[in-house]
């Protein structure tokens, strides 16, 4: 389903990404895991889109070049970001944004009674208040509300991909536990395909997985299974990387 | 999906010329300003002498002012080509065939009912709204409200209109004030007796003749103790106007611990000069809240006021101003604090694309008698692109020592992050830019009676449409 | 960034070609004056900042003027006016940020802060902001207040008169700004401007 390709990224002249080749097919969940400035989030960001970001080699998604397309249209192609810092948005109120992203995603209109019943499904999974629905787009929300709002928005817009750039951090087990029900409801009605960014492999406790890369220095440094996590969490970064070599 | 293009809008109301006129034959003294037309028009109207005499001295006043120069210019504005005195039935020769598709494009998108498209275009002379109106006469009948035009007002209600007609405003205020004293025709006259509280808003247009709908509109207000009530005027839906002069005068009393709001959505055609000079006199513990929405007009000239005359008095302005193509917003407000313990706030929020300009325009003034005055300020622009451009000009004389005043203002830009966080979620970019914007005025739509608030959304989201992206 | 003086003028005009913090320090002494500073940033790439700090003598009467004007892309402003004023003191001040449609990626801030310490004070301020590119950040704020209540009476009930707590709360108020200043040279002048 997607295929990264010898995939270069460079910021402000500054090279991140080096010759990257990741793919992951339909319904598998993958992650990716790298110590701080390995460059997870650069990578997420551009198979998204980010306009700031000069990008060479080949993203294909479902056939199409992602790289021709802009981020409104791989979205609509189905794919979803959750970004790691959340933008606060003021003004746009949390119901019609919402009901404004599943009408852009989804071929049947539901009627607003449909649609909030719809809703409160995707709002008890994460226990989400309706009270909610009518603040403003992540505006005044602490770090673990601003996460659980993006998975209420990747719950309504029901992606084929889905790419959770860490999702966990600054989560509690609790609020882990209930993002990993939100990813697991997905994966089981929709197969969808996950790429999961991560510090820390709690939320592996979760959720199963079919592949791990280990991201370093813009390189993928290893591939493996649920176990090359376990290995490099109870080694560290630095040490296991050392064997590497 | 039909797409209206809006930039055609401004082009569509020049067309006006290509109109049909009436056969009728125009007399020639009906252009340009002079005694005889003015005492045409009080004559026309049986007005008593002291308003005919006060008519040609507001005249005399006018020809002596000289017109401002410190704000957008007004070069283009010919006194001698203005009608200054027009009958109902001049109104009703045009026909729904004759208005331009793009405006019934509009009012369709909209979602206008017929009758009111109509009445909008200019095509029906006064807006048919008997059952809906005939019901809110009887409430405020039974309240002792009155709510009628000025020149009823005038003829049942003499003491009263004398009482307080210009006395906040008088002609020598401005030109402008002068041109309205002499040539004034239309607009509403509210009385809300003490301790009274009338709960759904007046709204100004199921009363306004379309004839003299807006050109020299005077209105008159008066709250009396206790009192409260919402006044709303204007609509969103574009309005289509022959005249290219609007110079409204609008007095405002709020007597003592009386409460009053007056909302304006103002989206005139592009050939407009909209020239408005709005005043509240506020007296001891009185609020006043001005929510302004300035979208349309080639250029507008706005400061409504507020005079805080006595102890507790409190005077508030929610503006927003949608600039675009050459337009230029220049709006603004002005608090008075001319008595102790009083307090205002001015929040102004403006949006400038493909061209337009928005400049704020405020005063803030604690006078020297005037102690323990508080006042907040707050002014945020946008700019869309490249051409358009904002300027913010606030003044704030301070003589009383224990004053608290502040004034913030920003100009800022859609942030591409925000812009490629919404777009990711599947908006394209003129959706994004939308959500945002609308976003951005939000803090003060949500004052606006929710009809107006909607239609107001509805109305930025095809604005946007036809502009960006 | 260096750091510039501005004294002995009525009128300065400045155009940079290096990062400049330029300080101006009124004469606490003199019974007032018309001071205008015009400053112009024709280079791309600037970083400056500007700031006005004064302790208006009593019935001392003043005009201030900033003007500063943003010509090249990529540049950063920061003004800054902090007042104190005494008995009949008068200010008028007149802030200009005029940034150009050449100008993107510019960032402009004027602050303007007046703390009033005296009666029959006139303050007047005009912080104007023209902006012709739509790829910047500008912003402006003022504000004029009396000692904060709460501080003096703290202050008294720890045993200071009314004057010794205003007095307090005014030397707060410009440590606030030596707070935010960097530049060693600049705190020193300001240091030695400040009353003890």
């Amino acid at each position: 389903m997607l295929k990264i390709k010898n995939l270069e990224v460079s910021l402000n002249k500054k090279n991140i990404l080096n010759k990257i080749d990741l793919s992951i097919k339909k319904n598998e969940t993958h992650v990716l895991i790298g110590q701080n400035g390995a460059g997870k989030s650069t990578l997420a960001q551009s198979i998204m889109g980010n306009p700031n970001y000069l990008v060479k080699g080949e993203i294909i998604f479902d056939s199409y070049d992602l790289l021709k397309l802009d981020p409104q249209q791989r979205a609509g192609l189905g794919i979803f970001l959750s970004f790691q810092q959340v933008l606060e948005i003021p003004g746009v109120k949390i119901y019609d944004y919402l009901r404004l992203l599943y009408k852009k995603s989804h071929e049947q209109r539901l009627t607003p009674l449909k649609f909030k019943a719809f809703l409160k499904e995707k709002m008890d999974l994460l226990n989400f208040d309706a009270e909610f629905l009518t603040r403003y787009l992540n505006c005044g929300f602490s770090g673990g509300e601003k996460k659980k709002m993006e998975i209420l928005q990747m719950l309504v817009l029901e992606p084929k991909l889905i790419i959770l750039d860490e999702i966990d951090s600054g989560l509690d087990i609790d609020a882990i536990e209930t993002v990993a029900k939100a990813i697991n409801f997905l994966k089981k009605e929709k197969q969808s395909s996950i790429l999961l960014i991560t510090h820390y492999s709690r939320i592996l406790n979760f959720i199963d997985i079919n592949q791990v890369h280990l991201l370093d220095k813009g390189k993928i440094m290893a591939n493996g299974n649920a176990s090359l996590a376990k290995q490099i969490e109870s080694q560290g970064f630095a040490a296991f990387l050392k064997e590497q070599i | 999906m039909k797409q209206v293009s809006l930039k055609k809008l401004n082009d569509a109301y020049q067309d006006r010329f290509g109109f049909v006129m009436p056969e009728k034959s125009v007399v020639s003294f009906d252009f340009g300003l002079s005694p005889e037309v003015i005492e045409n028009i009080s004559k026309s109207k049986q007005e008593p002498t002291w308003m005919r005499d006060f008519r040609l001295q507001s005249l005399q006043i006018f020809y002596q002012k000289k017109m401002p120069t410190w704000g957008p210019s007004l070069a283009e504005i010919d006194f001698a080509k203005i009608r200054y005195f027009i009958k109902d039935t001049d109104v009703e020769k045009k026909t729904w065939d004759d208005v331009p598709k793009e405006i019934k494009d509009t009012f369709d998108r909209l979602g206008v009912p017929q009758a009111e498209k109509e009445f909008l275009a200019g095509v029906k002379a006064q807006y048919n709204s008997e059952v809906a109106y005939s019901s809110l006469q009887a409430v405020l009948d039974e309240q002792g409200v009155i709510f009628c035009s000025m020149e009823e007002a005038l003829r049942k209600h003499k003491k009263l209109f004398k009482e307080y007609f210009a006395t906040l405003i008088p002609a020598t205020d401005n030109k402008f004030a002068a041109l309205n004293s002499a040539a004034w025709s239309g607009g509403s006259f509210v009385y809300i007796p003490k301790n009274t509280q009338v709960k759904r808003p007046l709204q100004s247009y199921f009363r306004i003749n379309a004839a003299r709908m807006g050109q020299f509109e005077r209105t008159l207000i008066i709250a009396d103790e206790g009192s409260s009530a919402q006044y709303v005027e204007g609509c969103t839906a574009p309005v289509y106007s022959e005249y290219s002069l609007h110079a409204a005068v609008v007095e405002v009393f709020v007597k003592k611990n009386a409460r009053f709001r007056y909302s304006t959505i103002q989206n005139w055609s592009g050939n407009i000069y909209n020239l408005v000079t709005k005043r509240a006199k506020v007296f001891g513990n009185g609020v006043m809240e001005w929510v302004d929405g300035n979208l349309g007009a080639k250029t507008t000239m706005k400061y409504p006021s507020c005079y805080l005359v006595e102890e507790g008095a409190y005077g508030e302005m929610l503006s927003i101003a949608y600039a675009k193509d050459q337009q230029i917003q220049d709006t603004g407000a002005k608090m008075l604090h001319l008595a102790s313990n009083t307090s205002s706030k001015i929040i102004a929020k403006s949006v400038s694309v493909t061209g337009g300009q928005s400049n704020y325009r405020g005063l803030v003034y604690v006078d020297k008698a005037a102690s323990n005055c508080k006042s907040k300020v707050e002014c945020d622009a946008l700019i869309l692109d490249a051409q358009s451009s904002t300027n913010t000009f606030p003044d704030m004389k301070i003589f009383g020592d224990e004053a608290s005043v502040t004034h913030e203002a920003s100009v800022s830009e859609i942030e591409e992050e925000k812009l490629f966080y919404l777009m990711s979620r599947g908006l394209n970019k003129t959706e994004a830019m939308t959500l945002l914007v609308a976003g951005f005025i939000e803090p003060i739509v949500k004052e606006l009676p929710l009809e107006y608030a909607v239609e107001l959304n509805r109305l930025i989201e095809l604005e946007m449409e036809g502009s960006v992206g | 960034m260096q750091t510039v003086l501005l004294t002995n003028q009525q009128t300065f005009v400045l155009t940079p070609d290096q990062d400049t913090f330029y300080l101006l320090l009124l004469n606490q002494n003199a019974g007032g004056g018309k001071i205008q500073v015009d400053l112009s940033l024709t280079k791309n790439d600037l970083h400056c900042q500007l700031l006005f700090i004064g302790i208006l003598k009593s019935k001392s009467d003043w005009q201030l003027i900033s003007n500063i004007k943003h010509l090249a892309p990529n540049s950063t402003c920061l003004t800054e006016v902090y007042l104190s004023q005494m008995n009949e003191s008068k200010v008028d001040y007149f802030g200009r940020i005029y940034i150009d449609s050449q100008a993107a990626h510019t960032q402009s801030f004027l602050k303007e802060q007046s703390l009033i310490m005296g009666q029959d004070t006139y303050n007047r301020s005009r912080p104007t902001l023209e902006i012709f590119n739509h790829r910047v950040q500008a912003s402006h704020s003022a504000s004029i207040s009396r000692p904060d209540e709460t501080a003096l009476f703290y202050l008294m009930s720890r045993g200071l008169t009314k004057i010794e707590a205003e007095k307090m709360v005014e030397k707060a108020f410009f440590n606030h700004v030596l707070d935010s200043i960097k530049v060693k040279k600049a705190r020193q002048l300001i240091e030695d401007y400040l009353p003890c």
